[in-house]
């Protein structure tokens, strides 16, 4: 099977994409007689979401032509097509999963260094509860490709992240160091077998214990069961299936000495030494070799299928290697059964060592992306597993490189990445937010907690991109750019601003933008543009606007406006005296334009 | 990509050009048929309607730019007839009615087609950079910056000595987006010599920077790209061999280089 090489990752974008535009823009198969007839493609590029305006061009233009060709509907259209976008049905899970996001990063800056591990665990449980409520969603949603490739993807991430937890978090936090209980209930979760529905079909198609030992399925059910370390269950199956006369007498005396044996299954408990735990697991398994060996002798006097089949599954629970390879579907199956009946007190570390001896009976160019995500992470192979992750979905690379950096396993995946892989899995899921109208502020967020200079200039240029159609908006997106001490982009949004309420008749307003970016040319000409309306109209009727600002602006024009207005009021009051005195500060102080 | 719209824009000849605004809120089509059609994206209905149609040259229209909203909606426009023309939207006119937009005066110094124009990024003041088959470069810019009126030519690059006609292709030009490397620089290509040049701009000057290639057929389109926090800048060239070609650019004297990063072929 072909492995992703880990000399040196280039993680890039989808170098090219492809799109069958509908109608299409010649018949299929004519693209040369097309592109002779003076055709070609051309594009815009939307600035903030991942799309693209495409439609047929001249290549010449019409006086250019020797020949005369037509122009046909089909060329006159334009095609806008999008790549990477979000869907709706994400919005919920998107704006949680954010909330999380930006509390572990508050919790990072709040510790200043490693944020502890029951932070994280409790923060990773919060997103894998997000994972699980969107499947839940999903699964109530009307059935079609998108909500059933939605459900996959989803579910794999679930059990992606879950595992990652286990191995590093969990396992990490001192409180219980086998990785295997965490690593059984993992796979019971999120890859549950056997199924339920058929233990119940089995018991129900079964009315006794006679047709329940005769039953084709009992046997590689209670095998299942064994493998899966469904202990009770396998007891209660085959205390079920031991009265049964139609099976031998030794057949059913080992089936209740097995079901007793199950129960009596070590479970490790706190208070309980390593040791104490180990030495219990050596007896009891070494009950099962004898057990194994009895029936093995009983079994080269006699043919028993019965007694050959409880074999089995007294051999998978004695951690027989050969018999859980048998009996296992998967490897995640067979890894777990070795862990839990060979070394059930296996630590992380052991992890990478018996998982290749598993994957290397399994890895096939069959495996799937789950496969390969989840075996390169329990081999430790960081790099790949990060790049496998994208393969899934870009918001499991995106935050799965964010917990590595906050675990501090992200070092291992920077010696062998061309970019820097945290920063570069944030920005990308950023710019599949923009993509939506309704996502903007998330997006910003994902730039903003970043924080490395690449992504604090990427912000920048997306939030000046923002249409301004609002005042509420404005204020959004000045707020955003205040947060992150976007100086320069909030620059720019005042510019825009006072540009805009310039054109819209709201000098007041205008001025006060430009006032906040120091643009006294903008602000002279608006006062000139005030000054210009009064000598026109001999109405002065600015007054309120210059007010508006007055608080804010030092500038020249707009005192002269202020000290102007105010000689009027006094002159039309009578206080001559007072008129006086501000016709003469406006002299003295030559504060009046040079044309007024 | 899937395809989310498709839009029937209705020129009565060959697109020529198509270009969203800033905000990707507009989308503007030029053409053959000598039209400008500008669309706004509707959000509530999703749907884009037609702002304006305007009959706007006396020959084919080849490209369109958009300057930053700082100065307001303005459009430029090129075409065969050897101008360029400035609209202005007048938004107290209503939508449809042929006086949304006010043409200001053509802007007429060049002696063969124009087809390629550039607003300057928005941290210069208004100004617009054109190409010219007749093998210069002119910065145009309105000496009236309030009513954006009287635009004239502020400074030029001869980058083909001794002129240059139609029959030599087409000049192309793209400015650097950075207002912090490399600020006022511009990247130049096409004509008779097939070569590009990278240009700054300094006290009202051109002056040449490098060479960065040459090539043996036509350079037909060039382009600048957004640093976006990088420390080298990226230009992509178009050329009629079919090849697209990417250069890295580093415009630190200590660092100063080009190298060719990519090449395509398409």
């Amino acid at each position: 099977m072909a492995r992703l090489g880990t000399d040196k990752f280039v993680v890039e974008r989808e170098k090219e994409v492809a799109t069958r535009l509908s109608p299409g823009v010649f018949p299929t198969g004519r693209q040369s007689e097309w592109s002779a007839q003076n055709r070609t493609l051309t594009h815009s590029v939307h600035p903030l979401t991942n799309s693209v305006a495409l439609c047929v061009a001249g290549k010449q233009p019409r006086e250019q032509l020797k020949t005369e060709i037509r122009v046909y509907e089909q060329d006159q259209r334009i095609y806008v097509c999008g790549f990477g976008t979000t869907p709706d049905e994400r919005l919920s899970f998107i704006n949680d999963t954010h909330a999380v996001f930006s509390a572990i990063q508050s919790i990072m800056d709040a510790r200043e260094t490693h944020v502890g591990v029951d932070a994280l665990l409790r923060m990773s449980a919060l997103y894998r509860e997000a994972m699980l409520r969107q499947v839940r969603v999903l699964q109530d949603a009307r059935d079609s490709e998108f909500v059933r490739s939605e459900s996959d993807v989803f579910q794999a991430m679930h059990a992606v992240w879950h595992l990652l937890e286990i191995v590093y978090v969990t396992t990490n936090s001192g409180l219980s160091a086998s990785v295997v209980p965490y690593y059984m209930e993992w796979l019971n979760f999120n890859f549950p077998a056997p199924a339920a529905a058929d233990g119940e079909r089995i018991i129900g198609s079964s009315p006794d214990s006679n047709a329940l030992a005769q039953n084709p399925d009992v046997w590689p059910y209670v095998q299942k069961l064994a493998l899966r370390g469904h202990v009770t269950t396998v007891a209660n199956m085959l205390e079920r299936i031991a009265p049964a006369q139609v099976l031998s007498a030794a057949a059913s005396r080992w089936a209740r000495e097995l079901a007793q044996t199950a129960r009596d299954m070590p479970l490790a408990s706190s208070d309980e030494t390593s040791g104490s735990f180990n030495a219990r697991w050596r007896r009891w398994n070494s009950g099962l070799q004898s057990m194994a060996t009895n029936i093995g002798s009983m079994l080269d006097k006699a043919d028993d299928d019965a007694l050959s089949a409880l074999a089995m599954v007294v051999d998978v629970m004695r951690g027989d290697a050969d018999s859980i390879s048998r009996v296992g579907d998967t490897w995640q199956d067979v890894l777990g059964a070795v862990l839990l009946y060979s070394e059930p007190t296996a630590q992380t570390e052991r992890l990478p060592a018996l998982a290749q001896l598993v994957l290397e009976q399994f890895e096939s160019d069959d495996f799937t992306l789950v496969d390969r995500t989840l075996a390169a992470l329990v081999r430790h192979e960081l790099p790949e597993f990060l790049v496998y992750c994208n393969q899934i979905d870009a918001w499991l690379s995106a935050h799965v490189s964010d917990l590595m950096q906050h675990i501090g396993i992200l070092d291992s995946c920077r010696r062998v990445f061309k970019v820097e892989p945290r920063e570069h899995y944030l920005v990308f899921l950023g710019e599949r937010y923009l993509t939506h109208e309704g996502l903007w502020r998330v997006a910003m967020d994902y730039f903003g907690l970043c924080r490395t200079r690449v992504s604090q200039n990427i912000m920048g240029e997306y939030i000046v991109r923002m249409p301004l159609e609002s005042d509420r908006k404005a204020q959004q997106v000045l707020r955003v750019c205040e947060r992150y001490k976007l100086t320069e982009a909030m620059e720019r949004v005042h510019r825009q601003l006072g540009r805009q309420k310039w054109q819209r008749g709201r000098l007041g307003a205008a001025i006060a933008h430009f006032v906040r970016v120091n643009d006294s040319s903008a602000v002279g000409q608006i006062c000139d543009q005030l000054w210009a309306e009064y000598l026109a109209s001999g109405q002065l009727t600015y007054g309120p606007i210059i007010d508006s600002v007055l608080a804010t602006s030092a500038h020249d024009r707009v005192r002269f406006l202020t000290v102007y207005r105010d000689f009027h009021e006094c002159y039309k009051g009578g206080e001559f005296k007072r008129a006086g005195k501000l016709l003469l500060s406006i002299l003295v102080g030559e504060i009046a334009p040079s044309h007024a | 990509m899937d395809q989310d719209q498709s839009i029937p824009v209705n020129h009565d000849d060959f697109i020529h050009d198509i270009a969203y605004n800033f905000y990707g809120s507009r989308l503007a089509t030029c053409g053959s048929d000598r039209c400008i059609k500008i669309w706004d994206w509707n959000r509530q209905t999703g749907l884009w309607i037609l702002n304006e149609s305007i009959g706007a040259h006396d020959s084919s229209i080849v490209r369109l730019s958009w300057a930053h909203p700082e100065f307001g909606q303005v459009l430029a426009s090129c075409s065969l007839d050897c101008t360029v023309r400035i609209w202005v939207e007048q938004e107290t006119n209503m939508k449809n009615s042929s006086m949304r937009w006010r043409g200001l005066m053509p802007l007429g110094d060049s002696k063969a087609a124009v087809h390629s124009i550039a607003f300057a990024p928005e941290y210069s003041s208004l100004s617009i950079a054109t190409g010219s088959s007749d093998g210069k470069v002119r910065l145009y810019s309105p000496t009236d910056p309030v009513r954006l009126s009287n635009w004239t030519v502020n400074c030029m690059i001869d980058f083909v000595p001794g002129g240059a006609t139609d029959a030599d292709g087409p000049l192309c030009v793209s400015w650097c987006k950075s207002r912090f490397s490399s600020p006022h620089m511009l990247v130049v290509g096409g004509s008779k010599h097939k070569n590009v040049k990278i240009y700054q701009l300094l006290s009202n000057v051109f002056v040449e920077l490098l060479e960065l290639a040459q090539y043996d057929s036509h350079v037909l389109d060039i382009d600048w790209a957004p640093t976006m926090g990088r420390s080298y800048h990226l230009i992509a060239t178009a050329c009629a061999d079919g090849h697209i070609r990417i250069y890295k650019f580093w415009s630190d004297p200590s660092l100063a280089k080009t190298h060719l990063s990519d090449s395509l072929f398409v």
